[in-house]
C-alpha cells in the first residue's frame, strides 16, 4: 500500500496502563498494585499485586484507526483480590474517558486461573480499544 | 421506491442458520484452533461443535493460556475475528 500519509499506530495498551496506574491504587485495598506491560519473571504472590495490559492485536482501518484487543491480567496472592482489582480495571476502562483512546468497548467477562509459572492467582479480561493513528 | 419487506423470523431462515454454513463455520473454527494451539501440545485446544438455533463451533483453551498469553484473543486477531463478550 503506497500513497498513504505517514502515520503510526497508537499504543493504547501503554495509555491504558498509565491511566490505570494513576486511578486504580486509590480504589482498591492495600497493598497498591504495580502496573506494567509485562509480568516480571521474578514476580511471586508475596509481592504486591501486578496489573499487566497486553496488546493482542486486532482490526485496522489504515491510515485512520487501529482497534486492538487489550488484555488486562491481574496477578495476586488470592482469588478475591485479583477479581476485585480486575473488576475495578474493567469498570474504570469502560466508565472513564481516557485521553489517547477514542473508545473502549466490547468487554469480556473475567476469567480466573492459577499461573503455573509463579503460582499467582490470575484474573483476566479483554476490551476493544479504538485509537486514531498518530501523525509523525 | 418500492420497499422490499424482509421477514427474518421464519422457519426457513432458522433452517438455514442451523444447516447452510456448517462447513464454513467448522473450517473457521479449525483455523482458530490451529492459531490458538501450540505445536506438540494437541491437548491445549478443545474444539466442540453443537447446534442451538444456529450451528456453533466452540474453541477453548485452558484459562491460564488466555490470561497469561492471550492464546485465544491473539488467535482471533490472526484469523480476523473480533473479540467480544457473549451477549
Amino acid at each position: 500500500m503506497t500513497g498513504h500519509p505517514l502515520r503510526l499506530p497508537a499504543d493504547p495498551a501503554k495509555v491504558a496502563k498509565n491511566y490505570l496506574a494513576t486511578v486504580i491504587p486509590a480504589l482498591v485495598a492495600a497493598p497498591a498494585p504495580t502496573f506494567g506491560l509485562i509480568v516480571p519473571p521474578e514476580w511471586t504472590p508475596a509481592a504486591a499485586p501486578r496489573v499487566v495490559v497486553f496488546d493482542d492485536s486486532g482490526p485496522v482501518l489504515w491510515p485512520v484507526t487501529t482497534s486492538p484487543t487489550l488484555r488486562v491480567t491481574v496477578w495476586s496472592d488470592g482469588r478475591d483480590r485479583s477479581r476485585r482489582i480486575a473488576g475495578m480495571c474493567l469498570g474504570v476502562l469502560l466508565a472513564h474517558r481516557i485521553p489517547g483512546i477514542a473508545s473502549i468497548t466490547d468487554p469480556t467477562l473475567l476469567v480466573e486461573d492459577t499461573d503455573p509459572h509463579n503460582q499467582g492467582v490470575m484474573c483476566s479480561f479483554t476490551v476493544r480499544a479504538l485509537a486514531r493513528t498518530v501523525a509523525v | 421506491m418500492a420497499r422490499v419487506k424482509v421477514t427474518l423470523n421464519r422457519p426457513e431462515v432458522g433452517l438455514l442458520l442451523r444447516t447452510a454454513w456448517n462447513v464454513e463455520v467448522e473450517a473457521l473454527g479449525r483455523r482458530l484452533a490451529k492459531a490458538a494451539g501450540r505445536p506438540g501440545h494437541p491437548r491445549d485446544v478443545n474444539v466442540r461443535t453443537y447446534t442451538t438455533d444456529r450451528h456453533v463451533v466452540e474453541v477453548s483453551v485452558p484459562a491460564y493460556r488466555q490470561a497469561r498469553y492471550g492464546a485465544l484473543s491473539r488467535a482471533a486477531a490472526e484469523v480476523g475475528l473480533k473479540v467480544r463478550g457473549r451477549p
